[in-house]
């Protein structure tokens, strides 16, 4: 046990951080799988994508995307897509169906890692456009997870392995 | 020892937490602190905290004031220090009198590693206000920031890591 009065090293934060990840079940040679990351506003998710990504394809540098301004095209090609909640605000805003384009984008880029904010912990919001957003996000969250071999909640930079 | 305790509004999280650092002392020449870190503005939150205390005082906490410069906060090595909490602490930091604004959660960092560093054990409760998926305005966000920086400070510092959800302890990381 640690003492109350040391404060941890450096080296054993990143120890402690691996054995983190390492304890959420997830084997560090699996074959490459898509993952959802998803967890509250600002508590690690983007770092946790490398994080994943780099036991998973050792050395090999990630095309990273962020969901608020990329063309499908580009998205197709990505390795990890940050922010996918932004990706259906800007197709809600389009007047774009965002079910299609993700079961689309899964089609064609099935190996992908995909980060997402948990949103839906708050009132319900007075503006139409506001409450469809906030539900969507919720619902193709759910078709992320049941698509994706590994999906993980991060909290205070955090990772639990959720399936 | 560093525990961090979360959880929503209403979550339990407070008495999760009072509970714990009682449970954390061990020997009757160890002291249960708190740090109140809510400044009483009315009437009302005078009574609150006046509530608070009575309920606090029954298991043993002696109450510490400290609204800024947690890192001048005198403590000692045989006290088991409640820290509560850090969406106040960070509140005051930014945007009260003599508050280190955009420096507040380093601020805060530092004052956490001084507690950790010369009590004996440390339980810190922060507020999980990042699931609601609002954009607010700059000044929301930039509070958000800070304070979700913390949270990840905590993330790596803390020895355990507690999300309450409904009174109930979902380990994020087990001692």
């Amino acid at each position: 046990m640690v003492k109350s009065n040391d404060v941890d090293t450096a080296e054993e934060k990143v120890q402690r951080k691996n054995h983190d990840i390492n304890n959420s079940g997830r084997k560090s040679a699996e074959e490459k799988t898509m993952i959802l990351i998803t967890g509250g506003a600002f508590q690690g998710k983007s770092e946790m994508a490398k994080q994943l990504y780099f036991a998973q394809e050792n050395g090999k540098e990630p095309l990273i995307l962020e969901g608020k301004t990329e063309e499908m095209e580009l998205l197709k090609k990505a390795d990890i897509i940050l922010h996918f909640h932004l990706w259906i605000r800007s197709l809600l805003e389009e007047g774009k169906d965002p079910y299609a384009m993700t079961e689309q984008l899964l089609k064609a880029n099935p190996r992908v890692l995909i980060t997402m904010n948990q949103m839906g912990c708050g009132i319900v919001p007075m503006d139409a456009f506001d409450r469809k957003y906030r539900e969507t996000v919720g619902r193709i969250g759910c078709l992320l997870a049941k698509q994706a071999q590994e999906a993980y909640l991060v909290n205070c930079g955090i990772a639990k392995r959720l399936k | 020892m560093i525990f961090f305790v979360i959880g929503g509004s209403g979550s339990g999280k407070s008495e999760y937490a009072e509970n714990l650092a009682v449970q954390l002392k061990e020997q009757e020449t160890e002291k249960l602190v708190y740090v109140a870190t809510m400044k009483p503005l009315d009437e009302e939150s005078w009574q609150r905290i006046g509530r608070h205390r009575k309920m606090r005082a029954g298991k043993g906490f002696e109450t510490r004031e400290c609204y800024t410069h947690l890192e001048q906060l005198s403590v000692d090595k045989n006290e088991i220090i409640l820290l509560e909490c850090l969406s106040n602490l960070t509140a005051n930091e930014m945007f009260s009198e003599n508050c280190r604004k955009e420096q507040a959660a380093q601020a805060i960092e530092k004052g956490i590693l001084h507690l950790a560093k010369h009590c004996r054990h440390l339980v810190v409760v922060g507020n999980n206000v990042f699931e609601d998926g609002m954009e607010y305005d700059e000044t929301t966000m930039e509070y958000l920031r800070q304070m979700a920086g913390l949270h990840r400070f905590l993330g790596k510092v803390s020895d355990s890591l507690t999300e309450v959800i409904c009174g109930i302890p979902v380990e994020w990381r087990k001692l």
